[in-house]
């Protein structure tokens, strides 16, 4: 129903402030996708995360598919020692909750604050390979 | 049938206790409003009656636009907020990639490669997804969640 754009400014500012603190929180790497899936979700959601490079192992992958209402998260190899599956469960809990409210871009930001909060680990020298 | 039954039974003991409440205050009120008119308290000096046009304005014009103004102010965030997702009414928006593959990295060979995928690394994009397909979720070195709403 409906077309065109699929956030306003304000909510595309909410949904990008929302990665950056996360990011700052956690040192991972956050990516969020918005857009149907063709096929399977799992599928598209891991090729999605591969496509993010050499970042991919410290990176999660959030990809929402309004239309077939589903919601996939990727965590690298190494996002995955601070952001547990059970973690991102709960994450996803929170926002599907909030999808199911209508509140997309509001949904996706306290997800992304959940996974910050909880992914947020002590920097080590060697072994983060990000430095933002 | 048995709700069709419980809802008639519902919309009738509704029906009565309508039908007791106006048996009991109609007659009464009805009755008393000649005497509204005709009878004056002491010191009331009824005024001026209504013009036809004017009794329209106060009861009919009055309160209906109050009640559009009243409306309009009410869904007037929602219309300046735009469209909105609505569960189940489908989704026809452009995707968006928030924190995406900065351009020139992505199909890099030694990122796929790095997520422990030998089968996605090489093709590109491309045959990633059967690459993913094939693995098994137990071994898989990358984790995760699926949820649906």
């Amino acid at each position: 129903v409906l077309a065109g754009e699929a956030f306003s400014p304000r909510q595309r500012d909410e949904i990008v402030r929302a990665i950056q603190l996360a990011q700052q929180q956690s040192g991972l790497r956050f990516s969020v996708y918005v857009g149907p899936v063709q096929g399977d979700p799992r599928a598209q959601a891991r090729r999605l995360h591969a496509e993010l490079g050499p970042d991919a192992p410290n990176s999660v992958l959030i990809l929402v598919d309004p239309a077939s209402r589903s919601l996939e998260i990727v965590t690298g190899t190494k996002a995955r020692r601070w952001l547990d599956d059970r973690t991102a469960a709960l994450g996803s809990l929170t926002m599907t909750s909030s999808f199911a409210a209508g509140d997309l871009a509001g949904g996706i930001a306290r997800g992304l604050k959940a996974f910050g909060d909880h992914a947020r680990h002590p920097k080590s020298l060697h072994t983060d390979d990000l430095s933002r | 049938v048995i709700a069709f039954a419980t809802v008639s039974l519902v919309t009738t003991r509704i029906a009565l206790r309508a039908g007791i409440v106006f048996a009991l205050t109609g007659p009464s009120v009805l009755a008393a409003s000649p005497a509204f008119a005709v009878i004056h308290d002491d010191g009331e000096q009824p005024g001026d009656s209504l013009a036809p046009l004017m009794t329209l304005l106060w009861f009919l014009v009055l309160p209906i636009g109050l009640f559009l103004l009243i409306a309009l102010l009410v869904s007037l965030p929602s219309i300046m907020g735009g469209p909105r997702y609505r569960p189940g009414l489908g989704w026809r928006a452009t995707p968006e990639w928030y924190g995406g593959p900065e351009p020139g990295q992505e199909s890099d060979a030694a990122g796929a490669a790095a997520t422990g995928r030998a089968g996605a690394g090489a093709g590109g994009a491309a045959d990633a997804p059967t690459g993913a397909q094939g693995e098994p979720s137990g071994e898989s070195s990358d984790g995760g969640a699926s949820a649906r709403w």
